[in-house]
């Protein structure tokens, strides 16, 4: 039971990642790699702050989502000008120096979460504690689920809010055709700003619901790997749908399962899991490019 | 044009007056049809009136004052001024490469001139622009000389190919456009939740309501690239209005239409010119200019890079002609397309399309056809393309002999453009058999076809911008480059305007022996009279080889349209 409410955890964290990711990819057209970037944010910031200080566990997210949605300017400053295969090089290059920067961020003479050693670099951050609200701790799953399923929920409902906006139809507009969407007043830079500062606060909060959860963080939570795996949910569930992306990451949570169940070595498991999201990935393009419950498909 | 204004200041308080009523009928057609825009363009006169002492007319809502520019060391515009006054209807005309694009794209904050001043009157005020623009000047964020900008001055512009948002049905397309800066704010339904709801269903009533007026009822959650440019078209306009322009560039906007959708076009445009007094600057084809001869009521000369100003209003209220008649030169220009000596014969085909077969006098029809199509069915997409015959029978039958120059003429939606790429081999056909001189084309890729001797000239994307003109003809084997001027040749084709472009693409196609077969598909578009005299060359029978020329219905007149 302990194991089912274990992935029913990392389902609703992915969720709220692929949720957000399909902001950017999928309402605004922004097709990007450095999510993983603001997810590792978010978990560093929420890592540093509870194990240096005494905040509390709601206000240490909402710090980390400030702090992710303020780097994420670096992003939408590219996303002015830039657009295409070009915006995904530049997304790449974010998420290179928010990697490069956690890595390097360390010095092993120096207390962790000082300006000296502010990541511990490689060896990451141990200890983490876990949520704790109104004197009771949420760290078994059983409880933690409690906080997940809310912030999922909470996620959910504001992204909902928001679908049936004009924002969000200015956001349609702007992704279908920028210079039309300009031509009728609309300032497409402070779309993609206030676009990317969500998506990325709200990375950010699963980036620490993560931290929070599992106690450790390391700077393979930024890495390539997690983008495009961030990337695969949002592309075989569906752009621009929220279902789609709930499909998504249910279904890339869920593959990894499926083949433990095959009783394969560790090694193999591993490779053949990657063989089988490039095969799905491949697939999905070929017969279903708007993915499972998409309502938008990439040209 | 001073002098113009300077006499109208004689009647200025009685034309303003006369505004004011006007603007009160504007407001009430828009109240009830348009959604926001609308709300604040009506309650611009008043507006104005605080503003007046800083223009030289009154009536002028857009300024521009020598306006320089350059592209890759050529001046297209040379010390232009322009005053536009509300309630005009201006034709802005000039010949391929005079600018009209880079002047239309200057006054809508899609391209910054080098020099000169432009200033925009709106219901905030009098907003101008000095150029060149000063870097600091760049850091104050509502100090912007961009599009959203401009369009916030009550300015807007629809492009030739429409540019609705295609994911968005048509309700969609209206309110996204009326939906002002604090709407668009992602707080806005969390904040004021209640008001929020409230306001989008007006919204969306009003949309409902405006595309009914276009004849669009029960087509509002169609999606906007399911429904025929006529009626996209139509939207743009709506949507630009919609939008707040009290200024309103129109590129080409009857480019592609056949009959329908231009009277559908031309009947908006007259209901804006006489409910709403929207300026409107059109930009049109030489073929389709005698349509909008009749509401236009200024005309802007486009010459040497200077503007220069018409005015057809005379002191009766009666309107002149300054400029020759239009409608006569385009039917000048098909005339001298077809020699006299030619033997035309026009058939009808399948779905509505007809065929104008031209063919000199003494040549033998060839018993064998050069191109023979039989029961063909192409895929586009998801639609599969039939071409159903009066008896119902599907798959398109057509035959192409040698001596022949054959002009396709067809509605909107008929398959112009799929049947060409299909022959080119762009496109698979889903059934049905192609033969060229007798040998079926099916299997052979696109390259093998051009050397089997066909050739084809697209409609767009035909030319190769980051290439001079010189390397492009070359690259084509063309015979001459005595078309395009030697300044030309030398400019990458980025720099061309887009009839300098299209005659680059026609002369591409000019060879020592002309190709077995030569498709051209829309070939007359954005070119001016002079270039439509220079290409009648291309349109002439010549022994072993046919040319198929497609066209959308209203360039060319029928047999009857021309003998009548």
């Amino acid at each position: 039971m302990q194991y089912f409410f274990h992935l029913l955890i990392y389902f609703q964290i992915y969720c709220i990642v692929a949720m957000s990711l399909n902001l950017l990819v999928g309402y605004c057209g922004l097709l990007t790699l450095a999510h993983a970037g603001f997810f590792a944010i978010g978990a560093y910031g929420y890592a540093v702050i509870r194990t240096t200080t005494e905040l509390d566990f709601v206000s240490t997210i909402i710090i980390g989502m400030i702090i992710s949605a303020t780097c994420s300017l670096v992003l939408s400053l590219f996303s002015w000008r830039l657009k295409g295969d070009f915006f995904v090089l530049a997304s790449l290059a974010v998420q290179a120096l928010i990697y490069t920067m956690i890595y390097n961020w360390a010095d092993t003479a120096a207390p962790i979460g000082s300006l000296l050693n502010m990541t511990n670099g490689p060896f990451g951050i141990t200890n983490i504690p876990g949520p704790s609200m109104f004197g009771v701790t949420f760290e078994e799953p059983s409880r933690f689920l409690i906080v997940s399923t809310f912030a999922a929920a909470s996620c959910f409902l504001v992204l909902r809010t928001l679908q049936n906006a004009g924002w969000t139809q200015a956001l349609f507009a702007m992704r279908d055709d920028e210079l039309a969407a300009r031509g009728l007043g609309k300032n497409t830079r402070l779309l993609k700003v206030q676009a990317v500062a969500i998506a990325a606060s709200f990375a950010a909060a699963a980036g620490a619901l993560y931290a929070s959860y599992v106690g450790f963080i390391d700077p393979t939570s930024a890495s390539l790997d997690e983008g495009i795996l961030m990337l695969c949910m949002v592309l075989v569930g569906g752009l621009g749908s929220l279902r789609g992306s709930i499909a998504g990451a249910a279904v890339l949570i869920a593959l990894p399962e499926v083949l433990r169940l095959l009783n394969l070595a560790d090694a193999q498991a591993a490779n053949i899991r990657l063989c089988v999201y490039g095969m799905a990935l491949v697939a999905m393009m070929r017969f279903r490019p708007q993915g499972i419950a998409g309502t938008y498909r990439i040209e | 044009m001073h002098q113009a204004c300077s006499n109208e200041d004689g009647y200025s308080f009685r034309v303003s007056s006369k505004t004011v009523m006007i603007e009160s009928a504007s407001q009430q057609y828009f109240s009830s049809a348009l959604p926001n825009g609308a709300s604040h363009i009506a309650d611009q006169d008043s507006d104005l009136k605080s503003n007046d002492a800083q223009w030289v007319c009154p009536k002028i809502c857009l300024q521009a004052r020598g306006l320089m520019k350059r592209f890759g060391g050529q001046l297209i515009l040379d010390q232009a001024d322009l005053d536009l006054r509300h309630g005009d209807v201006a034709v802005l005309r000039g010949e391929n490469g005079s600018g009209k694009t880079t002047l239309l794209n200057i006054l809508t904050g899609n391209l910054e001139p080098d020099s000169g001043e432009i200033s925009y009157r709106s219901s905030s005020g009098q907003r101008s622009y000095r150029f060149p623009r000063a870097w600091w000047q760049e850091l104050n964020p509502f100090d912007h000389f961009t599009p959203e900008y401009v369009a916030r001055e009550g300015v807007g512009r629809t492009w030739q190919d429409v540019r609705l948002f295609p994911t968005q049905s048509l309700r969609s397309n209206l309110t996204i456009a009326a939906r002002g800066p604090e709407s668009d704010s992602p707080l806005a339904p969390f904040l004021q939740p209640r008001l929020t709801l409230q306001h989008e269903a007006r919204l969306n009533a009003e949309a409902n309501e405006m595309l009914a007026r276009l004849g669009l009822s029960g087509r509002e959650e169609s999606s906007a690239d399911r429904v025929s440019l006529g009626q996209s078209k139509r939207v743009a306009i709506a949507r630009a209005v919609a939008a707040g322009a009290r200024t309103l560039f129109l590129d080409e906007p009857l480019a592609g239409l056949d009959q329908a959708g231009i009277r559908d076009v031309l009947e908006l445009l007259s209901s804006l010119q006489r409910d709403t007094n929207v300026t409107l600057v059109i930009v049109e084809h030489v073929f389709n200019l005698w349509h909008v001869e009749s509401l236009a009521n200024v005309d802007l000369l486009l010459q040497n890079g200077k503007v220069t100003r018409h005015d057809r209003k005379l002191a009766g209220g009666s309107t002149r002609a300054v400029l020759p008649s239009v409608q006569s030169n385009a039917q000048t220009s098909f005339r001298q397309l077809l020699d006299d000596d030619l033997i035309v014969k026009e058939e009808p085909l399948a779905a509505g399309a007809r065929l104008i077969r031209v063919r000199c006098p003494n040549a033998a029809r060839a018993d064998r056809s050069l191109l023979s199509v039989r029961g063909l069915r192409v895929r586009r997409g998801k639609r599969v393309i039939e071409w159903p015959d009066a008896r119902g029978a599907s798959g398109l039958d057509l035959d192409l002999f040698a001596g022949e120059v054959a002009f396709l003429q067809a509605p909107n939606g008929w398959g112009k453009t799929t049947l060409a790429e299909c022959i080119m081999g762009a496109l698979p056909a889903e059934s049905g058999e192609i033969m060229l001189d007798g040998k079926p084309l099916d299997l052979l890729p696109t390259f093998e076809r051009a050397q089997a001797g066909i050739r084809m000239v697209a409609s767009t994307d035909n030319t190769f911008p980051n290439l001079t003109g010189r390397e492009v003809l070359g690259l084509s084997g063309a015979a001459s480059t005595d078309w395009l001027s030697k300044d030309l040749l030398r400019r990458r084709v980025s720099n061309y305007s887009g009839g300098q472009r299209q005659q680059l693409a026609l002369a591409s196609s000019v060879r020592e022996t002309r190709p077995r077969l030569q498709i051209y598909d829309e070939p007359f578009s954005t070119l001016d009279e002079n270039a439509l005299k220079r290409i009648s060359g291309l349109f002439r029978p010549e022994p072993n080889s046919a040319v198929l020329v497609v066209l959308p219905f209203t360039t060319l007149p029928s047999q009857q349209e021309q003998e009548s």
